[in-house]
């Protein structure tokens, strides 16, 4: 059946318009200029509490409202309707048959007759009750929301750090008051606080900001800041991101410490122990030379055993300050690389000879297979800097077992040649792992009684060793169960097979 | 015509009328000029009709607003007296609307000689009741009315939103529809509401030595039926004319009737 072909007494009689005035979902009400009602539908007298007869010719609108709202009516509403035929979203309280009230929101338009004269005034009337509920509500949040907003400025406020948020996007859209103070400002700006940073920092900063907001990852940085007397002070910026809930936008919290005196004391440290060690180095060469004279000369057979030891605390010492030196050149960039194509094998090998014969306790396996060179493209003395000092580990946090594990393995692509020290000691925890490489970190194992010694300098030389190549080295470790040490190397072009 | 001198551009007044006697129109509260419109053109053949905004109403210089001045009545007769001054005027007939009934009446107590009629239309002396005195109100009403002017002065989506959105700022009054005709700083509004209400210068009615007419409507609610007979019975030389106008703006409601009672008066 076509919409076409459909009854249009059918049509008709699905529109009751009484129906729809009388029970329509807001109150409608009809006065004439006086303010006398002259009409109103069931809804708003239902509303009301009072029957359709109580209202009509008895009642006038201003009985409706209270004497303000009267005052309101006359002073405004009469004047508006009459000027303009039309008043729009008022609101008023209604007062009920019960003297009890309820808030509406009222729009009427003028009924003119032919001359232009106002007869009648149709008023519409919503019942807001739940709507002012929830606008209380919404502004109640709006205040909550607010005074957390002034805790939070408050709190930043009075810490002495620079407090910085960010969009997702990584626009800075507060700054607290301490960096209005650092930066002698008033407002923020991007480009004036960039002007601020050490020109040998900005492109660090930058990169840095960029790649922590693509991969969403904590952000930390240390750079220069020029302060008011144009110095460069040291400050350390870090931000991390945080989400309110699930639905919203990530932002980012951040601070700007200045770490000035810290940055300073350190590089004064540094300088010392590369002073003091570069001291320290002639005497012992000195020493040493002195020691080989002496060698050549017939001591007495009580002298010998003195002599040994003497030789041995010695080669300590050149090891100490020959790691101190080390240190000064990873900071400096100064460590260079010799290279020259060789066999790691062999250099293991060597390696194993060497400590073998001082720790009987600890027999080394070697793995590898027999028939191959393992030829590698690197700084050959350094390597074995890095094995034997790996091995020395090995041995050192393994007190309980009785072997460690050296191999050596191609990979399937035969282009790199990997080596694992392996032992069966003590292990790392996990949360330690990444610290094990930084300058100056020592173990501090209680159950231990503290065994291990040494200046902390071992592994940050040895992976500093390792970058230098553009290679890495990798810790798979469990408490109680030992630790493997590995990294790769190329393979070098100038290969043989035995 | 619009004149252009300092008082007269501040007070946005404007002149229409053939005639040399001066008719100067006086807005009530909540209003501008534009509420006299019903019933100047019925004037202009016989005289000059001025027409003015207060300071702080329709669209007068904002800028010249202190509170310290509109603070009483007696600033709002200022203006008068100022606009009579710049323009020269002698022998005037006021016709002021509501309060302004007893601002005109104020400015003739100060300077008696520049008016000749006064028409006040819906006059109070005094809004509150009092011993012995029916104004028609209890504080706790005019409260009920300001907080209605507070929720009602613009729509109520432009009342909620800028609180919500944390928009400090006043919103641009022409971006809502404003629920008066007339357009009105809300903040000297509310002021000047607090003024004409909490006003009392029924001690003044005795001294007026100016002619007066009260046009007093059968049902307002703002000045009931005994006020008119109240000035009536205080005030020297006034005459009380009870329409058939019902509400409180008579020329806008009723003009006819409020023209025919004026002209009447006037000769």
């Amino acid at each position: 059946m076509s919409f076409n072909n459909i009854d249009k007494q059918l049509l008709d009689s699905l529109i009751d318009p009484e129906e729809l005035y009388q029970n329509a979902p807001c109150g409608y009400l009809s006065f004439v200029p006086d303010g006398t009602i002259v009409k109103v539908n069931k809804t708003l007298a239902n509303w009301l509490g009072y029957s359709a007869e109580d209202i009509l010719g008895k009642m006038k609108f201003t009985d409706l409202i209270s004497k303000g709202g009267a005052l309101h009516f006359e002073m405004f509403f009469r004047p508006l309707i009459n000027v303009n035929g039309v008043v729009n979203q008022l609101s008023y309280d209604i007062i009920k048959k019960d003297r009890s009230t309820f808030p509406v929101f009222l729009s009427a338009v003028t009924s003119k007759n032919p001359e232009g004269n106002v007869q009648a005034i149709n008023a519409t009337l919503y019942d807001v009750r739940e709507r002012i509920m929830y606008e209380q509500e919404l502004l109640l949040a709006k205040k909550k929301a607010d005074a957390e907003r002034k805790r939070f400025e408050f709190l930043s406020d009075f810490n002495p750090e620079i407090i910085w948020t960010a969009s997702d996007s990584g626009n800075i859209d507060y700054v607290n008051k301490r960096f209005y103070q650092f930066f002698n400002t008033r407002k923020f700006s991007t480009e004036k606080t960039l002007s601020k940073v050490c020109p040998l920092d900005r492109f660090k900063l930058l990169r840095r900001w960029i790649s922590s907001i693509k991969a969403a990852r904590t952000f930390n940085v240390e750079i220069r800041l020029e302060n008011q007397s144009g110095a460069y002070e040291w400050h350390l910026i870090k931000a991390d991101i945080y989400l309110e809930d699930n639905s919203a936008e990530a932002r980012w919290i951040g601070s700007c410490t200045n770490i000035d005196n810290q940055v300073k004391s350190v590089q004064k440290r540094d300088e010392f122990i590369n002073i003091a060690s570069h001291e320290l180095k002639t005497p012992i060469t000195s020493l040493k030379a002195y020691h080989q004279i002496l060698q050549r000369i017939p001591l007495p057979a009580a002298a010998e055993n003195f002599f040994t030891r003497a030789n041995t605390s010695l080669n300590s010492l050149q090891f100490l300050v020959s790691s101190l030196l080390d240190v000064s050149q990873i900071d400096s960039g100064q460590l260079t690389l010799n290279l020259s194509s060789f066999s790691i094998k062999e250099v293991v090998e060597e390696s194993v000879e060497l400590l073998g014969a001082s720790h009987p306790t600890h027999p080394i396996d070697i793995k590898f297979k027999p028939d191959y060179q393992y030829m590698v493209y690197a700084d050959r003395q350094r390597i074995m800097q890095v094995i034997i000092n790996l091995i020395t580990n090995a041995i050192k946090y393994s007190p309980n077992a009785n072997r460690v594990e050296v191999s050596l393995i191609r990979s399937k692509n035969e282009k790199l040649v990997k080596l694992e020290v392996r032992d069966f000691g003590v292990g790392i925890p996990a949360g330690k792992v990444d610290q094990i490489f930084e300058k100056y970190y020592r173990v501090s194992d209680t159950m231990n009684n503290n065994k291990a010694s040494g200046l902390g300098l071992g592994l940050y030389i040895t992976q500093n060793i390792m970058k230098q190549h553009k290679s890495r080295i990798f810790v798979d470790s469990e408490v109680n169960k030992g630790s493997c040490f590995y990294f790769s190397l190329p393979v070098s072009e100038n290969v043989y097979k035995g | 015509m619009i004149v252009t001198n300092s008082i007269s551009k501040r007070n946005n007044v404007n002149m229409t009328g053939k005639g040399d006697k001066v008719m100067l129109f006086a807005h009530g509260f909540g209003c501008d000029q534009n509420s006299w419109q019903f019933i100047t053109e019925a004037f202009e053949d016989d005289y000059k009709v001025i027409l003015f905004d207060y300071v702080g109403s329709g669209k007068s210089d904002i800028s010249a607003y202190t509170s310290n001045r509109y603070c009483r009545l007696e600033g709002y007769a200022q203006d008068v007296l100022e606009i009579c001054g710049e323009l020269k005027l002698k022998d005037i007939i006021f016709v002021g609307h509501s309060v302004s009934s007893m601002i005109g009446m104020l400015a003739a107590l100060q300077q008696p000689s520049l008016f000749d009629k006064l028409v006040f239309v819906g006059p109070s002396p005094r809004y509150l009741n009092d011993e012995g005195y029916h104004g028609g109100f209890e504080r706790a009403d005019l409260e009920t009315l300001f907080e209605f002017m507070d929720s009602n002065y613009l729509g109520w989506s432009s009342q909620l939103a800028p609180a919500i959105m944390g928009n400090p700022d006043r919103p641009e009054l022409g971006d809502f529809l404003t629920n008066s005709f007339c357009s009105t700083n809300p903040d000297v509004a509310k002021e000047f509401a607090r003024v004409t209400f909490f006003s009392d210068s029924r001690s003044d009615l005795p001294k007026l030595k100016v002619k007066s007419l009260t046009l007093q409507c059968t049902d307002d609610i703002i000045a009931p039926l005994n006020i008119g007979a109240y000035i009536q019975e205080n005030t020297p030389f006034n005459t009380l004319r009870l329409m058939e106008a019902s509400g409180h703006c008579p020329h806008i409601s009723h003009p006819q009737e409020t023209i025919n009672a004026i002209k009447t008066f006037l000769n």
